[in-house]
């Protein structure tokens, strides 16, 4: 069972985002996409989750992810920030890279749809622990 | 095994409600009873001293007075004639007596004493050393003559008491000794012998010992034992109930098929648990719920996370939240037990409202041979709705689909007679343009499983592949030219040839004989399309809005092209040893008449192509974090320019460097600038496989399209996918044909 939520996906493969986009909105999920992390802030809006791509032109996941945590916070929107990739050593390091979580098993949709309803759950628990917060 | 029956614990273990003071109540009671005994004793001693100390002492006194009165009586001649010397004579006599200290004698009317003595060495006696007798001295008249004082000792009387009081002392503390022992003994025997009995047997009913306590007497310990032996038995009926109660309960848990945890306030296990629990999770009790669940070892970082964060919020939460928040609990969980993976099913109960001791249980239900099961039924009903399909279609509209295949076959075959019943020697073109005939043939004999005609279309391929080897090393001047090697070829071909010929008719009569129309129903599909084309070719002289109209009328649908490849798809990855899923989204449009024509081919090349080079084997895919099933997908695209088919995987994308080292001749630019996996000759593995590498698929398939007005390209590749497009061709294209040349002549 899927928990409603807002996603925000970030990545420079339109390929990837448009395959993403179409399987997580079959779970009801509201989705944006974009391949242009300039810009993207306008998104966070009751946003639950953002899932990030690492490698991108010009621009690693990393500086995305504090440029958007600040853009969020200075809002009032706290969503969790989930590093999306098949690199195992990346994604074992995404506490040191900032994130708040990361989905393993990049382009295995199946897998995605579950990873995603864990980090919805864990966004949605957090909220109800820190009460006031995004 | 663990039960609810080891929820009681000794009584040891709680806290005392009395605090604690040294020693037994047998020994203060002794130490009492010997005080008393000895403050009493004493009290009785001291008083019988002083009583006989008085006795003595009047017993002296009257002595005393005995004496005095004897004395004044042999005094009161002489004072009554006042002859003092015979006063004086007798106070002397008294010397004789050591009991007299002091004599005085005093005669009324004078004030100096008459006569006196005093033993020699003898100090002032204190009223305790002696005690003073007054008489007074009377005539036989009665007239007072004067007084007599005497001082009596008391030494004789001291040393008497004191033998007296050391024997009383003596035996008053014989007596004490006696009477305390006698009273211990009592109280030992009556009081704290009984209270140890009670207490050994409290002991042992906190224990859970079964205990009885002897009843000897009707006294209060007989009264207390007896109601001390009433409630240990009431105790040990509870406890059998309550034990009997938790059995069948325990019972109940183990048979309900669900591993059940109860979880205290701090997400620890409690002592009760289902028997399928403990042999699921272990189910140690004070263990952590999310430790059970999620295993520290097991990948599970996320899942750990959110479940950790859930079990703090369930077990504070309000119990009217609580419906709420198992909306955020995890509901599954994949679970690995002895080398394989169990699926379970989780479920959440609130067991107690109450603020401070507040437990969830939570009833997970082991799913995994019923999800396997349904896996299988899910695989098997799929496998026999391709197969009612493909028979649905061959009978139905298949026959569209086959006689379009004959039509095209025959054409072929025609094609490849000319090219093979040339006098001239093969040339690289002529060899070029024989397998891109074949191959394109053999893929579609393939849709319709003529295995015969597959098999005999692989021989040709073999041969044609040889003979552009030789061409090759001709060429380049390693070998010479081989007429007689040649003619054997051409005549190889030729009968090849006529023997795909053949099998097509006994393909099309066996279908005329499967279909329920039989003959009828070749005959009327054939005439349909004959009379569609003829149209077509009617309509070229005419305006161009009716070409439009006819053009309109002969499109197909794109379900058309595409109704064999589910079936097809499935044989091939299983061929190729690999797991791949055909996904298809047809939009709705149709396609034109020359597309349709050559588009099913066309699909069963790049599809054929995905699977062998695109799509990664099961481990390949899992080490690089794909799902172990790979997807192939066509999707129908209507926009401005016209109608589109994009052709996608998400295999390992196109080996460019492997595609330049089997360009000959070819700079990369070129290669990269025209999409030269469709070049003749290159292929995107190096390895040849069953089904595809040759490199003539792909570049048979650009020429298909190219003569229906089509061209492919590239729209995006990496390494997680491929996506062709099939676009219509527009004006600012390069022509294939020219492209072709030119990445040759590069």
């Amino acid at each position: 069972m899927s928990v409603a939520g807002k996603l925000l996906v970030i990545d420079d493969s339109e390929l990837v985002l448009e395959r993403v986009k179409a399987r997580l909105q079959r779970e009801s999920y509201e989705v944006a996409t974009t391949s242009q992390p300039v810009g993207a802030a306008r998104h966070l809006l009751r946003c639950d989750l953002v899932i990030l791509d690492f490698h991108m032109p010009g621009m690693n996941g990393g500086e995305v992810l504090r440029s958007l945590r600040m853009l969020g916070q200075s809002s009032g929107t706290s969503p969790l920030y989930f590093l999306y990739t098949s690199d195992k050593s990346l994604s074992r390091g995404y506490k040191e890279l900032g994130f708040d979580g990361t989905l393993i098993n990049k382009g295995d949709d199946e897998s995605l749809v579950q990873q995603v309803a864990v980090a919805l759950r864990l966004a949605k628990l957090r909220r109800k622990m820190t009460p006031g917060a995004g | 095994m663990s039960s609810f029956s080891q929820s009681l614990r000794p009584a040891s273990a709680r806290p005392s409600l009395v605090s604690s003071v040294g020693g037994s109540i047998a020994t203060r009671l002794a130490l009492g009873i010997v005080v008393l005994v000895a403050l009493v004793t004493s009290l009785v001693v001291a008083e019988l001293n002083r009583l006989e100390w008085q006795r003595l002492l009047d017993s002296k006194r009257a002595a005393g007075q005995l004496v005095a009165v004897v004395f004044a009586g042999s005094l009161a001649p002489a004072l009554d004639f006042k002859d003092d010397d015979a006063v004086r004579d007798r106070v002397e006599g008294l010397r004789v007596s050591s009991e007299i200290l002091r004599a005085l004698v005093l005669a009324t009317g004078r004030s100096q004493p008459i006569a006196q003595y005093r033993k020699a060495n003898e100090p002032e006696c204190s009223e305790a050393d002696c005690i003073d007798v007054l008489h007074p001295v009377v005539s036989p008249t009665g007239e007072q003559l004067g007084v007599v004082q005497l001082s009596v000792s008391l030494s004789h009387e001291r040393e008497a008491f004191g033998q007296t009081r050391r024997r009383m002392i003596g035996l008053g503390a014989i007596f004490c000794l006696a009477l305390a022992s006698a009273l211990i003994l009592i109280a030992r025997r009556f009081l704290v012998t009984p209270l140890g009995a009670l207490e050994t047997a409290a002991l042992g009913l906190a224990g859970g010992l079964p205990v009885l306590v002897p009843v000897q007497r009707d006294d209060e310990i007989g009264r207390l034992s007896r109601t001390f032996n009433a409630m240990a038995q009431t105790i040990d009926d509870r406890e059998r109930r309550i034990a009997a109660s938790h059995r069948r309960l325990q019972n109940l848990l183990d048979h309900m098929g669900q591993a059940i945890l109860v979880f205290d306030a701090q997400g620890k296990l409690t002592e009760e648990h289902s028997r399928l629990a403990e042999r699921i999770f272990g189910a140690a009790a004070g263990a952590s719920v999310v430790d059970q669940v999620y295993p520290p070892l097991q990948e599970a970082e996320m899942e750990r996370e959110a479940f950790q964060a859930w079990v703090e919020l369930a077990v504070n939460s309000d119990p009217a939240d609580f419906k709420g928040l198992v909306e955020l609990a995890p509901r599954s969980v994949k679970f690995q037990k002895d080398g394989s993976e169990l699926e379970l099913e989780l479920e959440y109960r609130l067991v107690y409202g109450g603020a401070a001791s507040q437990q969830v249980m939570l009833l997970a239900t082991d799913v995994s041979e019923k999800r396997k099961l349904e896996r299988s039924v899910a695989e098997k009903e799929r496998e026999h709705e391709r197969q009612l399909s493909a028979v649905r279609r061959l009978v139905s509209g298949g026959g569209q689909l086959f006689a379009g295949f004959v039509e095209h076959t025959e054409r072929r075959l025609g094609v490849c007679r000319e090219l093979a019943s040339t006098q001239q020697s093969f040339d690289r073109a002529t060899v070029e343009a024989l397998f891109q005939q074949f191959h394109t043939l053999r893929a579609e004999a393939r849709c319709f499983d003529l295995t015969r005609i597959e098999a005999r279309v692989t021989q040709l391929e073999a041969l044609l592949q040889e003979l552009r080897t030789e061409l090759r090393e001709q060429e380049g001047g390693m070998r010479d030219a081989d007429a007689d090697g040649d003619a054997s070829g051409r005549e190889e071909v030729r009968r090849g040839v006529d023997d795909l010929a053949e099998l097509l008719t006994e393909a099309q009569q066996t279908f005329v004989a499967q279909h329920p129309l039989g003959a009828a129903a070749l005959d009327q599909i054939t005439v349909r399309r004959s009379r569609v084309l003829g149209l077509l070719e009617a309509s070229q002289g005419l305006p161009a809005s009716v070409r439009a109209r006819v053009d309109e009328l002969a499109q197909r649908p794109l379900v058309e092209s595409t109704a064999l490849l589910p079936e097809a798809v499935a044989r091939w990855a299983q061929r190729a040893g690999k797991n791949v899923r055909l996904e298809l989204d047809h939009g709705g449009i149709e396609i034109p008449h020359g597309l349709a024509n050559v588009l099913g081919g066309v699909l069963s090349h790049l599809l054929r192509n995905a699977i062998a080079h695109g799509i990664e084997t099961e481990a390949e895919r899992l080490a690089a974090g794909k799902p172990a099933a790979g997807m192939v997908r066509i999707l129908g695209l209507e926009s401005e320019e016209g109608i589109a088919i994009s052709v996608s995987d998400d295999g390992r994308g196109f080996n460019i460097e492997a595609i330049r080292a089997r360009a000959h001749g070819v700079s990369p630019e070129a290669i990269l600038a025209l999409s030269e996996a469709f070049e003749s000759g290159t292929s995107t593995i190096v390895t040849r496989g069953e089904l595809a590498g040759a490199g003539v698929g792909l570049a048979a398939a650009r020429a298909e399209l190219a003569s229906a007005g089509y061209c492919i390209r590239i729209a995006a590749t990496s390494r997680l996918g491929t996506e062709l497009r099939l676009t219509p061709i527009s004006d600012t294209d390069v022509a294939p044909e020219r492209a072709g040349v030119a990445a040759r002549k590069a």
